[in-house]
């Protein structure tokens, strides 16, 4: 309890110090954080291959470049996105300063997730830094390297009193989430989330909650399967099935089911070869665990293509199950897994009263040549995000802001809609001493002429 | 769960999809609209029940402002569902990339008593307009708003999609176990926490509009009357039963003893010599209220007012001298016609005074010198600020109102309820051709796939391309 407690102490009297506020520091520490990331990049590699398995080329492409994209965006439009913004003053305030003003909200909480272990920190920490904030930073003790890494590696870059790193597993950070802050960021489950939430709601705490679902993928029978097929494989097996954005599970007209089936599994032979075992771009399930959790799932399963198993390397094919009820097991909990099971529907109604049926998404996807569909899709549906015609592709875009609603989360970051959840809008109005002629109108005692005018 | 049916009730209603619409939507604010217009002296006559509102007060703050807020909303409403489009990289020039603005479903509004029209309509005019179907929980203090509310909503709103729910603590504590879409809470921050706590369970997001203690700093460099004039209408507005009325003064020995005779005077021409006979200033509006305000009265001592009627639960308009930060008025929010002035030093210690404490919904600063008052705001921090006046930055519906720390999160007036009330999904609507520009994306991954992706994905700073 006292460790938490000093931590988040000191961070909180760094933050009182002010040494965080000036623009200067911020780019500052945020430049600090590009060298780190320039400067440490083997040793970040050599971390995620060895939490996941993740081979060069592929973790530079899904975690660094993403974190550098970022850092330079941040650097380059802090000044806008810090400056005061004046808004439209009415007949009243007309004479006045009228401004929002962004301010940091002071000791911010991030805390990370294991499948994307460096850039799930990352990302939120730059957004925090950006406003201004002290951050403590708690990486997931799945990941267990990274984690080490991350907390190695930012008291050798960061101040270290405004930017400390907890490290530990369940009991520390329930430890931690008794501690009072002044915005708490969690990437993780929708049952963790509930637990972060109610932990928040003691200090009136708010939250964002990057949270997770079965993100439904509807192949219309007007497309081309062949692209459709490649976009929805390669957004599905990456990191092994293991991403939140991850394309779940595929909705679409029986007569096309083996058509997807048999273009899937030739993508897979482009992308991973005959013996995906032995494919350094295919990943591995994060611990036993997982894999014994993502097995569970196939039981009693058609099992179209895949479904070979290694627990010793925590080791599952990339797998297509057909024909799926939507009462089974791997159609109840997020699959999370290289496992993609089909569910058939017989129009774009069915396919869109199923999803309605079930919480809401982080994600949503639908393939389709037919625009009027797209549309009536996306209107009739709730989701964090979307893409149509492709999978994951949302979350790149910069501007667009990445977040779930409903249980798949609550609020949303990237770019600048990070730098505005970290921040506090502070609403400004400056009003001169004079011109008290024009008060007078409110002031008691009132006569009916006061009330029309 | 009593309420389950009602709740299942308006969730069948929303997906049905008839708040999409926005001609639906228009439609329930106009109705709104009629309903202010038409019902205008049964608001006064309630709002007079239940604490004596002058109708002054009534019709700007219960009438006006939401007439305000809901003709910006009907004005601006088609350009608000619009999807906003956003910038693109390389890849996706022949994409469509935009934020949806979309209902989230059934959605609670809980209101306190102190302006119980007004903390109604505003957040319920932005959940109408953003197409959500609510449940309005008003306060049952304000018994007879209350009674209002519920009587008269229903003849002007679609019943399938909105409905007053009324009762106690009891009732409330069941309504929030049913599953809700959003939440917004006007309130005390013990019960903040209470309505959060409840929220996290269904994973609902929350709008919290809480309260705390004001500061208002009086530099020694101010135009005396018309600070006094300000303040005094800011704090003595509904008898000081406002979440955003100045809480207490903070000032120099020198410039309480400026003030003292100017807010005396400033009293005298508002409410006349004996404010208990003036239209024009409110009551307390429950027993155990009054008795809790008139307990603070120990506090410093009494310069001007003081005066108490239980019978009527009126307190004077009152001003207490040399506070101390350990006097029972320094200890909560005060919520009543009384005026604390701490004396203090400086401006510096005047911050550290504030810094000290929770972070407040408002923070005011009177000065001549923009210096001083720029001063106060950087170093501090809080909901809002205002310069030299009281309580008016609400009536900007271009300014976000809301909280920070234990006075709240989230924010709302004008757009920002609307916002408020929205789900804003980020989408992406890609071509089904082109996909060699996809090719770098796939395994098998290699160098120079890698270095294509960068090219088209990476954002360069300005300064490094300035070299070429």
């Amino acid at each position: 309890m006292q460790r938490m407690q000093e931590v988040v102490g000191r961070a909180r009297a760094a933050f009182q110090s002010g040494r965080s506020r000036s623009l200067e520091f911020r780019i500052q520490q945020l430049k600090a954080l590009e060298r780190m990331v320039q400067e440490k990049e083997k040793e970040i590699l050599a971390a995620l291959h060895a939490d996941l398995h993740k081979g060069g080329p592929n973790a530079y492409g899904h975690e660094i470049l993403g974190v550098l994209a970022e850092l330079a965006l941040a650097m380059e439009k802090l000044p806008s996105w810090a400056a005061p913004q004046p808004v439209k003053k009415n007949l009243m305030t007309m004479r006045d300063e009228a401004y929002i003003s962004y301010e940091p909200l002071g000791v911010v909480l991030i805390i990370g997730a294991w499948n994307y272990p460096f850039v799930l920190v990352m990302q939120p920490l730059i957004g925090a830094i950006a406003a201004g904030n002290a951050v403590v930073v708690k990486p997931s003790e799945v990941s267990e390297n990274t984690a080490q890494l991350v907390a190695e590696l930012l008291p050798q870059y960061l101040d270290q009193e405004l930017y400390p790193v907890v490290t530990g597993g369940v009991p520390e950070t329930t430890e931690l989430l008794t501690q009072r802050f002044d915005h708490i960021l969690y990437t993780g489950n929708t049952a963790v989330g509930k637990i972060v939430m109610a932990a928040a709601a003691k200090h009136l705490t708010p939250v964002t909650l990057e949270l997770g679902g079965k993100c439904p993928c509807y192949i219309d029978k007007d497309c081309d399967l062949a692209v459709a097929c490649r976009r929805i494989t390669w957004g599905k097996y990456m990191n092994c099935g293991q991403t939140c954005i991850a394309p779940d599970y595929i909705l679409c007209d029986p007569s096309i089911q083996s058509k997807v089936v048999e273009n899937i599994k030739a993508t897979l032979q482009e992308f991973y070869g005959e013996d995906v075992k032995s494919s350094l771009d295919y990943e591995r399930i994060v611990n036993k665990r997982h894999f014994k959790r993502v097995l569970g799932l196939l039981e009693g399963q058609k099992i179209a293509h895949g479904g070979e198993t290694d627990e010793a390397s925590c080791f599952i094919a990339p797998t297509i199950l057909t024909d799926v009820s939507p009462e089974s097991k791997v159609m109840e909990e997020e699959i999370f897994g290289p496992v993609l099971p089909i569910v058939t529907v017989k129009s774009v109604e069915e396919a869109i009263e199923f999803i309605n049926r079930r919480e809401k998404p982080l994600a949503l996807y639908v393939f389709s040549n037919n625009k009027q569909l797209i549309r009536r899709v996306i209107s009739e549906t709730s989701s964090g995000g979307m893409t149509a015609n492709d999978v994951v592709m949302h979350s790149v875009v910069p501007d667009l802001p990445f977040g779930g609603v409903g249980h798949s989360g609550m609020g949303a970051y990237h770019g600048k809609h990070s730098f505005k959840t970290f921040s506090h809008h502070r609403a400004c109005l400056i009003k001169d001493l004079k011109m008290e002629a024009m008060n007078k109108m409110r002031y008691p005692p009132v006569s009916q002429k006061k009330v029309d005018l | 769960n009593p309420y389950a049916g009602l709740v299942s009730h308006l969730r069948a209603s929303w997906l049905s999809g008839k708040t999409r619409p926005m001609e639906y939507r228009m439609a329930q604010l106009e109705a709104l609209g009629r309903f202010l217009d038409e019902k205008k002296q049964e608001i006064l006559e309630a709002t007079d029940l239940d604490m004596g509102k002058p109708s002054f007060e009534a019709f700007f703050t219960e009438i006006l402002l939401c007439k305000n807020e809901l003709n910006v909303t009907l004005n601006n409403l088609s350009h608000w569902m619009k999807d906003e489009h956003v910038d693109k990289n390389l890849v996706m020039q022949l994409d469509s990339a935009f934020i949806r603005k979309e209902p989230y479903g059934v959605v609670l509004i809980m209101a306190p008593w102190n302006y119980p029209i007004h903390l109604v309509m505003v957040p319920l005019i932005g959940a109408i307009a953003a197409g959500n179907c609510v449940i309005i929980k008003p306060s049952e203090i304000a018994k007879n708003t209350e009674r209002l509310l519920a009587e008269m909503l229903s003849c002007y709103l679609d019943n399938d999609c909105f409905a007053v729910v009324t009762g106690g603590v009891q009732e409330t504590t069941r309504l929030l176990e049913n599953k809700f879409d959003y939440i917004f809470f006007t309130g005390s921050p013990s019960v903040g926490r209470i309505v959060m706590t409840a929220a996290a369970k269904h994973l609902t997001p929350v709008t919290l509009e809480l309260g705390g203690k004001n500061p208002c700093y009086v530099s020694d460099t101010c135009d005396v009357p018309n600070v006094a004039r300000r303040v005094v209408w800011g704090r003595f507005f509904n008898a000081g039963q406002t979440c955003i009325a100045p809480d207490y003064l903070l000032c120099t020995l020198e410039m309480q003893e400026k003030l003292m005779p100017a807010l005396r005077e400033a009293i005298t021409e508002f409410f006349g010599s004996n404010p208990q006979e003036s239209p024009d200033f409110g009551r307390i509006v429950g027993d155990k209220q009054f008795r809790r305000i008139r307990a603070l009265l120990c506090s410093g001592r009494v310069a001007i007012g003081g005066q108490t009627d239980e019978a009527e639960r009126y307190i004077a308009p009152t001003v207490l001298a040399d506070v101390l930060p350990s006097d029972p008025a320094m200890q909560e929010e005060i919520f009543g016609p009384i005026l604390p002035i701490v004396v203090v030093a400086n401006m510096d210690e005047a911050i550290d005074f504030i810094n000290a404490r929770p972070r407040p919904l408002a923070i005011y600063a009177f000065s001549c010198d923009s210096k001083v008052v720029n001063q106060v705001l950087e170093r501090t921090s809080s909901g809002s600020f205002c310069g030299n006046d009281t309580l008016m930055h609400v009536t900007l519906t271009s300014l976000p109102f809301g909280g920070i720390g234990n006075s709240g999160l989230g924010k709302y007036h004008g757009k920002f309820t609307f916002d408020t009330f929205s789900h804003h999904r980020g989408c992406l609507h890609r071509n089904m051709g082109l996909e060699t520009l996809n090719a770098p994306r796939y395994p098998p991954y290699t160098q120079q796939k890698l270095g294509l992706v960068t090219a088209t994905f990476e954002v360069k700073r300005r300064s490094t391309c300035t070299l070429l």
